[in-house]
């Protein structure tokens, strides 16, 4: 993956959008799962709006 | 957020829908001796719209990416302070999301749960923190050892 140098400085190629999606597939199903398993009174607690107190 | 964070730069890939919150960006992991890619991905959750899971990897030589790599570079208060600065920017962009992550172990998950303490005070100034224990989410408090985290902006609207 190294590309070249530049003024000294390593460039790296950033990663292919295959290989992100590869990576993180598994991670994005396991939280689809997740969040399906809440009930809805545990999923307003993540996506709730909440007023700011001070 | 004034803790010393690397510079990172937001990457584009072009991905359908063009108002998806599929986001991607990356920093380098710099030390004496090696110099790592690092990526932090926020993708959509399709089960909860307004979710973007979180994940930070290293991207590594062969081109693959792997969340499991123990760095060494001795910088991970640097590398957490930077994946918080990053969500700050996403969130910036995408104020109505809740962004979740977790540690790839249990050990990460245990770091990532301490430093959320160490800086809670001011990251409440902005944003909402949820710690999840073993499927119950709650407002992220300093004496639990949550295995899930969950951030938001707080709406200054209400």
């Amino acid at each position: 993956m190294r590309s070249r140098t530049i003024n000294g400085d390593l460039r790296l190629e950033k990663p292919t959008l295959e290989a992100i999606k590869q990576a993180v597939q598994k991670k994005v199903d396991e939280a689809n799962r997740h969040l399906a398993s809440l009930p809805p009174s545990e999923l307003e607690k993540i996506t709730g709006r909440i007023k700011k107190t001070v | 957020m004034n803790d010393p964070a690397y510079q990172f730069e937001h990457l584009f890939y072009p991905v359908a829908p063009a108002d998806s919150p599929f986001e991607v960006y990356r920093f380098f992991s710099v030390s004496e001796i090696r110099i790592v890619q690092k990526v932090v991905i926020f993708s959509p959750i399709n089960q909860q719209p307004l979710v973007v899971n979180l994940a930070l990897m290293d991207v590594l030589h062969d081109g693959s990416l792997s969340d499991l790599t123990v760095t060494n570079n001795r910088d991970i208060g640097v590398v957490l302070a930077t994946v918080s600065n990053i969500i700050a920017d996403f969130l910036v962009k995408y104020p109505t999301f809740t962004v979740m992550f977790m540690g790839s172990d249990k050990r990460r998950t245990s770091l990532y749960n301490a430093i959320l303490i160490r800086r809670l005070n001011e990251l409440t100034q902005h944003y909402i923190i949820v710690g999840e224990l073993d499927g119950v989410p709650e407002l992220f408090r300093p004496n639990q050892d949550y295995d899930r985290f969950y951030v938001k902006l707080i709406d200054q609207k209400l």
